[in-house]
């Protein structure tokens, strides 16, 4: 008998299905925390501190577009329901939709058309792990007081004290900085496009978010930007940023494992 | 069938979850009401939790104050709100809704967790009374017992070592504190991965137990034509180089070798792990008689043909009671499951809810399982590993029988049964990768350099040079433990004296693991319990200990709790380089890392099954360890099967009366 010599990887396509359900529920779980803790003070459902967003991203990226727009989708949907029964139209727009299209199908679209490789250049899941961030003492203490701040801001916000809410998402965006770039990624190009494409995705995100506040609940646009547009962007923008590091960490050992397309 | 088979199989997914997973989906559970209550103002549902929080307290007395007080507060600060910047008002609509979610999750939080079991708060009613409510009973029963496990988990320190604040905040190594999180959270993703694959082929091969049958029979049920096995892209090194292998039908053949030269991925290959889920291979491969490609098969192809079983996968069941779980897998047929569980001498346990079997009765139920099964090649890689001696007699005969009655062939590499030539017919040898020897007889097990060449070699009996000292470090006193509702531990004495070796013996559910998670306080327990602080308990499992990415990583978290870790020399200890990722270590590798994680001057350190998925020569290891500790006076307890600490021991604690009831015999 000849002998095979067939070397092409083939996993088991089943083992994307499988990721899939543990995709949707660490969303869903994730997400509805997220939407309890740092809602915005206007918008139920809109949060301004939107991890998830970094597994929507993975999903889109991993499982391909329509696994990821599902995924996405599905599990954002379902924090918005868990976390305060939200269902409705508005949270379709905002949840299903915006988590869905815009969080996982748009930048794996654009991913594939840029053609951007994921492992931004590691060639090995290590290489991603010496990119893990860390703090100096000050930045440390600075983490510390920002989390003071944070807290504050979110009592505040349970006040319905109107901008308060914003503290949050502005000091994820003053720590997160120190965190993020010190963290490596080999492929620069790749890097940067991939974080335009997060950004842009972010901003259709948020605009989507906004419409959905002003299409359902009757807001003028600049309301619905201010009260729920800005953070939305910066909270989601952030949250797919530390998606890409960990695409760039982890993406080497999903294809190994069959669970990534990418 | 048919409408059984539905709903045992909707029970797969969610059973093949990793615990954490399953304890997330519970507590989405218990928000869901509260979002069903928002939605359409049912009152009744609001009060069910209301009698939630009445009834979980009662359940745990202790956590009284704090569930109280947290529930206040969360009512109070929710229903609190500032209109205009000017008057502050207090709304009920907006106090109820949190506050209904926070009694909830306190319900399946805290009634779950060491408290009465569902099941015995169930059967407790009188019987006209019960409601039918056995699927969610089952449901909830299950759900408990995650719970529960992860709870044992914590605070046997599996987790919790490396989750303490302490840990974070520790100011020892500057500028580290959040890459200490981060490298938990790099270990949890690498964890959820390799899960998602494990999981995968678990529900692979339940699925073959109830659907078609394999009805290709061929001479060779297993053909391997010049198989080379790599793991990662690009290939480096090849795990098994151009191996050749035929496997007749009805053939016991027993694959040896050192650690690490390749059984397991030879087996791994068979069963079809490789290539559908991780490696690559190249080569020919005929699984009675079928040709598979190194691409374009699904798991469930080969599943038909091949089960696989090793140590470093969990037993993972999808239902409740052994029965059910022998008849799911069994494909509904009452007497092949009832064959497989007395070959396995689990017929009594058979209307066993499956949450109170210990862990080699679970690994018992395993076998069954795969004896009751479909598949006409059985993989079995260190079958007896959790099996007491008469669970491992059993096995042997029943392995021994199967292969005699019927065409179902095994492939087994089992240090244990490398002492019973009689039983083996055909020796296969693997040295770094290569097959070095194919022998039709195993004559070649009576051969000693053939023994010592392939790691088969009991080590030898060591002595032990220190003699304990008169301060007690642990006592254990009139220790009763129930677990579902089943007392597994009653009357238990046990005094622990500095510079000790403790050997706990029994067989499989006799209490031994109760009794130590008892001691360090991971299992909840009456009577009087005395242990050190720095008490150290290393798993059975000891993939459960590992939460960081790489190896050195894994040291270096344990190193942040003691400061008189040389990490260098502890790696050297475990045979690792510090890159190697935890999750996807060999068994060997992954026990002896366990190990060395524990520190130094430890008061007491508590090995469970040390010598699980290791060969003789890193039992020798664990000797010299264990040696070493008592002879810096540390006090070590040592649950096992085998006979290799026997003579260090001070004194060995007999379960063999413990089963029911439970008795043990302390015997000086």
């Amino acid at each position: 008998m000849s002998s095979t010599t067939a070397i092409k990887s083939d996993r088991d396509p089943a083992l994307l299905d499988t990721a899939a359900v543990y995709f949707t529920v660490t969303i869903a779980t994730l997400g509805a925390i997220l939407m309890s803790v740092t809602s915005s003070p206007t918008a139920k459902g809109a949060s301004f501190l939107w991890f998830p967003a970094a597994l929507q991203l993975i999903a889109g990226i991993w499982l391909g577009k329509w696994r990821g727009l599902i995924v996405g989708g599905l599990g954002a949907y379902l924090a918005g329901i868990i976390c305060y029964g939200g269902w409705g139209l508005r949270d379709i727009i905002m949840n299903l939709i915006a988590g869905g299209v815009t969080n996982a199908f748009l930048p794996s679209v654009l991913f594939t058309l840029f053609h951007i490789d994921p492992t931004m250049g590691t060639t090995d899941d290590l290489d991603g792990s010496k990119g893990e961030p860390h703090l100096t003492i000050r930045g440390w203490r600075l983490f510390m007081v920002l989390c003071i701040v944070f807290i504050i801001a979110y009592i505040m916000n349970k006040f319905h004290m109107g901008l308060w809410g914003y503290i949050g998402p502005f000091a994820v965006l003053l720590i997160a900085p120190s965190l993020l770039l010190n963290m490596s990624v080999r492929s620069r190009r790749d890097f940067v496009l991939a974080s335009i494409i997060v950004t842009f995705a972010s901003l259709c995100s948020a605009l989507l978010g906004s419409w959905g506040q002003v299409f359902t609940l009757h807001q003028s646009w600049p309301q619905a930007l201010l009260g729920t547009g800005i953070g939305w962007f910066l909270g989601n923008t952030t949250s797919c940023i530390l998606g890409l590091y960990i695409l760039a960490a982890f993406t080497t050992t999903a294809r190994e494992g069959g669970i990534s397309l990418a | 069938m048919g409408g059984s088979n539905i709903s045992k199989r909707s029970w797969h997914l969610y059973a093949r979850m990793p615990v954490f997973l399953r304890v997330i989906i519970m507590l989405l559970g218990a928000n869901l009401p509260i979002a069903i209550y928002r939605l359409a103002y049912l009152e009744w549902i609001a009060l069910f939790s209301v009698l939630a929080v009445v009834l979980s307290p009662l359940l745990y007395p202790r956590l009284l104050l704090a569930s109280v007080g947290a529930t206040l507060v969360c009512f109070m600060v929710s229903g609190f709100s500032v209109h205009h910047y000017q008057q502050i008002t207090w709304r009920s609509e907006d106090a109820i809704p949190p506050t209904l979610r926070l009694i909830a999750m306190q319900f399946f939080g805290l009634a779950f967790v060491y408290s009465t079991s569902i099941r015995e708060i169930y059967e407790a009613a009188p019987e006209n009374w019960r409601p039918r409510l056995r699927r969610p009973l089952r449901a909830l029963q299950q759900v408990q017992f995650d719970i529960t496990l992860l709870l044992i988990a914590i605070k046997s320190k599996r987790y919790f070592t490396s989750f303490s604040w302490r840990v974070v905040v520790s100011p020892r190594q500057r500028n580290n504190y959040v890459r200490t999180v981060s490298a938990i959270v790099y270990g949890l993703i690498h964890r959820l991965i390799h899960r998602i694959g494990t999981a995968h082929y678990a529900r692979a091969l339940d699925g073959v137990g109830h659907s078609r049958k394999v009805t290709t029979r061929s001479e060779a049920i297993v053909t391997t034509e010049g198989c080379s096995v790599w793991y990662g892209t690009p290939r480096r090194e090849d795990s098994i180089k151009q191996v050749s292998l035929t496997v007749h039908t009805g053939e016991l053949l027993l694959l040896c070798g050192r650690d690490g030269s390749g059984k397991t991925t030879l087996m791994r290959l068979c069963s079809g792990i490789i290539p559908t889920i991780t490696g690559h291979f190249e080569g020919g491969l005929l699984l009675a008689g079928t040709r598979f490609q190194a691409a374009g098969h699904t798991t469930m192809d080969y599943a038909h043909y091949a089960a696989y079983i090793c140590p470093d996968l969990q037993p993972e069941f999808a239902a409740l009671s052994v029965g059910e779980e022998l008849l799911l897998r069994s494909g509904g047929d009452h007497m092949k499951a009832s064959e497989a569980a007395c070959a396995m001498g689990i017929s009594e346990l058979w209307a066993r809810s499956i949450t109170t079997l210990s862990g080699g009765e679970q690994m018992r139920l395993h076998l069954a399982c795969l004896l009751s099964g479909q598949q006409p090649l059985l993989l079995l890689d260190r079958p007896s590993d959790h099996l007491d001696s008469i669970g491992r007699a059993e096995f042997a005969l029943a392995v021994k029988t199967l292969c005699r009655q019927t065409t179902r062939s095994v492939i087994v590499t089992d240090q244990w049964l490398s002492g019973f030539p009689v039983l083996i017919e055909r020796v296969v040898q693997l040295t770094d990768g290569k097959l070095t020897a194919d022998e039709n007889c195993a004559d070649q097990l009576l051969d000693r350099s053939f023994l010592e060449n392939n790691g088969l070699l009991p080590p030898l009996a060591v002595t032990r040079s220190h003699a304990p000292s008169d301060r007690i470090v642990a006592s254990m006193t009139d220790v009763a433990v129930c677990r579902d509702g089943r007392r597994v531990l009653s009357e238990f004495n046990v005094t622990i004296h500095a510079g000790d070796c403790v050997v706990l013996k029994g067989p499989n559910g006799s209490g031994k693991s109760s009794a130590m998670l008892a001691l360090i306080g991971a299992l909840h327990c009456t009577g009087v319990v005395h242990a050190p602080k720095d008490t150290f308990y290393v798993a059975q499992d000891p993939y459960l200990h590992f939460i960081a990415p790489t190896a050195r990583k894994e040291m270096e978290l344990a190193a942040r709790l003691v400061s008189n870790l040389d990490i260098a020399a502890r790696l050297t200890w475990a045979e690792l380089a510090g890159t190697e990722k935890p999750a996807s270590l060999h068994p060997r590798q992954a026990r002896l890392l366990s190990i060395a994680c524990v520190p130094d001057h430890a008061a007491l350190t508590i090995l469970d099954e040390p010598t699980c998925g290791i060969d003789y020569s890193a039992v020798g290891k664990v000797q010299e360890w264990v040696i070493a500790r008592l002879g810096h006076g540390e006090a070590v307890a040592i649950v096992t099967h085998d006979t290799f600490f026997d003579e260090l021991a001070d004194f060995v604690v007999d379960f063999r009366a413990q089963v029911t009831p439970p008795n043990p015999v302390e015997v000086a």
